[in-house]
């Protein structure tokens, strides 16, 4: 056996005690190289050291039902996912629609601004002081009357014309 | 040995088929090795078993991508490092000092703190003299850089051989023998007062 053998018997030696064929050798190469006892020799108070500590603590005895614990844990969850309650479906909805309720009112507010009432009221006020002044005009007048109102807008059909009704009188 | 001859890896395939009995087996099997793994890398005994349980639980997760290229317990042993270094890496970025952290030496049966037994009172001379020792060669080991104490840790466990320890570490075979080499080299010197018979003599 040369330094080669020697070795290839001590890295078995780390992994586990020699079988008997082995240590047979061993001896044989020791008795001609001598020199490599001390070596040998403390090799193997190493590897009894080793074999003696622990080389990890032990794990809990309840280890294995943990690990299933949690796959099983798992497949429950990817099986029945956690669905939302039915608040939680309809709340972001209903602030939706709520949203676009406003918005539309905002909308109608600046096309149907507040001021119309007052001209409308305005209106009224003129007819009161129009029906002072005046009688009711003939049937050919009124039909005159509709004509004149699918006329475009001017600044004067704003104000009551009293020179007119004076011309009419 | 490939997937034909390997019992774990055909235990395996059937967890990939949803066998969760053969999955069982697997983690009763393995889960000691395991946090032995680990436990070289981070040595908080709590912390490396909740490690070693997410090893196990990724790899049900990893189950469905598994081929029987290697020996299933390489495969094994490989994610297990892998995770491990990920989470010092984690932690290295992100650290937190963990107030849970509790004494070694005494089994877990709950998520209660470990208490450490008062040996010294009640255990025989010999019995305090053996947990002096094995303190002693824990100290020394944990004293080693990290790869040289995975690479002692899996060749310890007796039943991986120096390949598979190379594919797990991602060095070659012979890198492998000499991260061991020095390993002991180093062991030797610092206990070399225990040498000899394997018992403390004060």
């Amino acid at each position: 056996m040369n330094d080669a053998e020697f070795q290839k018997l001590l890295e078995i030696s780390w992994q586990r005690p020699l079988r008997p064929d082995e240590e047979e050798r061993l001896q044989t190469f020791l008795r001609w190289h001598p020199e490599r006892q001390a070596a040998w020799d403390e090799e193997a108070g190493l590897s009894l050291l080793l074999q003696q500590a622990p080389v990890a603590p032990h794990v809990s005895s309840n280890f294995t039902a943990r690990v299933l614990d949690r796959v099983e844990r798992e497949e429950r969850r990817r099986e029945h996912p956690v669905r939302p309650s039915p608040w939680r479906w309809w709340l972001p909805r209903l602030a939706g629609i709520a949203v676009t309720a406003a918005l539309v009112l905002m909308g109608a507010r600046m096309l149907f601004p507040p001021g119309r009432e007052v001209a409308s009221d305005s209106w009224v006020e003129e007819v009161r002081i129009v029906s002072a002044i005046a009688d009711i005009p003939n049937a050919e007048t009124l039909r005159d009357f509709e004509a004149i109102q699918l006329l475009p807008p001017t600044e004067l059909m704003d104000k009551v014309d009293m020179e007119l009704l004076a011309a009419l009188q | 040995m490939t997937g034909a001859t390997d019992p774990d890896a055909a235990l395996m395939l059937r967890v990939k088929a949803g066998d969760r009995a053969a999955y069982a087996e697997l983690v009763e099997k393995y889960k000691q090795p395991v946090m032995s793994v680990v436990y070289q890398m981070i040595r908080d005994p709590d912390e490396a078993e909740d490690l070693a349980q997410n090893v196990f639980y990724q790899v049900y997760r990893s189950a469905h991508r598994y081929e029987t290229r290697a020996k299933f317990s390489t495969w094994l042993f490989t994610i297990a490092r892998n995770l491990t270094l990920n989470e010092i890496r984690r932690r290295k970025r992100h650290p937190a000092e963990s107030l849970d952290a509790a004494p070694r030496g005494v089994e877990r049966e709950d998520a209660s703190p470990r208490q450490v037994a008062d040996a010294q009172t009640f255990a025989p001379p010999d019995l305090v003299l053996q947990q002096e020792l094995q303190e002693k060669v824990e100290e020394a080991v944990a004293a080693l850089p990290e790869n040289q104490r995975t690479a002692l840790g899996l060749c310890r466990q007796g039943d991986v051989s120096y390949e598979e320890i190379s594919e797990v570490l991602g060095c070659s075979l012979s890198a492998t023998k000499s991260l061991i080499h020095r390993a002991r080299e180093t062991l030797k010197a610092r206990l070399k007062p225990y040498l000899r018979t394997g018992v403390w003599k004060p």
